[in-house]
């Protein structure tokens, strides 16, 4: 962790940060916001999955929330921000420890962040939009399966952009080192 | 890492949630049959943004696609209303509750529908 708060450090950050602005704002073209409005795909995972895989987990957090941040100010608004936080802080967390675990592939890992990021904003959802019990009841009736298979969906194709861009895209610092 | 992408544990987990969606699917369906349900929709500039079954609680803001309007949509008790909204003339506000299938709330200023659909009246909501 040492000399890491330094210049290129922050560039780095910048440049990630503006890619992952870039995939959620690619995101908001896709309207999946029936029914729940504000709850997004999941498209621009693929960039924090990359950044958890190539640059470690502090970055991938600190990437991840800042966007959520950043789209919640352009695109989304105060409600979609509280699916989308919570969304991803949940799956960047299951992420990480599966990931650690590494009895997953890339694909587990990005499936379970996919589906937790998904469910997370299914529950965060009904809290914000819900006034009693039957409105949970409802939404989890209807939207869960659906909800899982869409995370199932774009974590599968997260998991295939991210393991590309890590094939393709040489690690520098391995070079240098 | 190794030559093939996928591990055991990633079909599992993959098929596990499969069969997870399943089991809701057919959970969901069955208990959708079993009533003749009344749907809330929610419709901006002709298109349907958002659904609601009539016996859900809720309280949603729906904003117009360029973000410079909103309307409260509330749903308490099987009774449907804008609860408020930034609308000039506030007419939506002032049309009240509606209750029976083929009502509607009218936002002009937003290009806002809210219908109930379904029940007796499921063929007309469909023309329209
Ligand atoms: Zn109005």
């Amino acid at each position: 962790m040492k000399g890491k708060l330094n210049a290129k450090y922050i560039a780095e950050c910048g440049l990630l940060l503006s890619l992952a602005v870039t995939a959620s704002y690619v995101e908001t073209l896709i309207p999946l916001n029936i029914a729940i409005p504000g709850i997004k795909a999941g498209i621009a995972n693929c960039v924090i999955l990359f950044i958890l895989y190539r640059h470690g987990f502090l970055q991938a957090v600190l990437i991840s929330l800042l966007r959520t941040v950043i789209t919640a100010f352009l695109f989304s608004g105060p409600f979609a921000f509280v699916y989308s936080f919570s969304g991803a802080l949940v799956s960047i967390l299951l992420m990480n420890v599966l990931k650690k675990n590494s009895i997953f592939s890339i694909y587990g890992v990005s499936i379970a962040g996919g589906v937790s990021h998904n469910l997370t904003q299914l529950l965060a959802a009904s809290f914000v939009l819900t006034a009693s019990g039957s409105g949970i009841r409802y939404l989890m009736t209807y939207y869960l399966p659906v909800l899982i298979l869409a995370g199932m969906a774009a974590g599968c194709l997260n998991a295939l952009i991210a393991d590309t861009l890590i094939k393709r895209i040489p690690d520098k610092r391995k070079q240098e080192g | 890492m190794k030559k093939l992408p996928v591990k055991k544990a990633d079909i599992i987990l993959a098929a596990f949630l499969c069969l997870a969606a399943f089991l809701l699917l057919l959970v969901g369906g069955i208990q959708g049959r079993h009533q003749d349900a009344l749907w809330v929709r929610g419709y901006l500039d002709g298109k349907c943004v958002c659904e609601y079954p009539i016996d859900c609680d809720i309280k949603t803001t729906i904003r117009t696609p360029d973000q410079n309007g909103s309307n409260v949509l509330v749903i308490d008790q099987k009774k449907v209303y804008i609860a408020s909204a930034d609308c000039p003339g506030q007419d939506c506000v002032k049309m009240g509750i509606i209750t029976k299938s083929g009502e509607e709330l009218i936002c002009l200023p937003h290009k806002l529908v809210i219908r109930i659909e379904g029940g007796d009246n499921a063929i007309d909501a469909i023309s329209q």
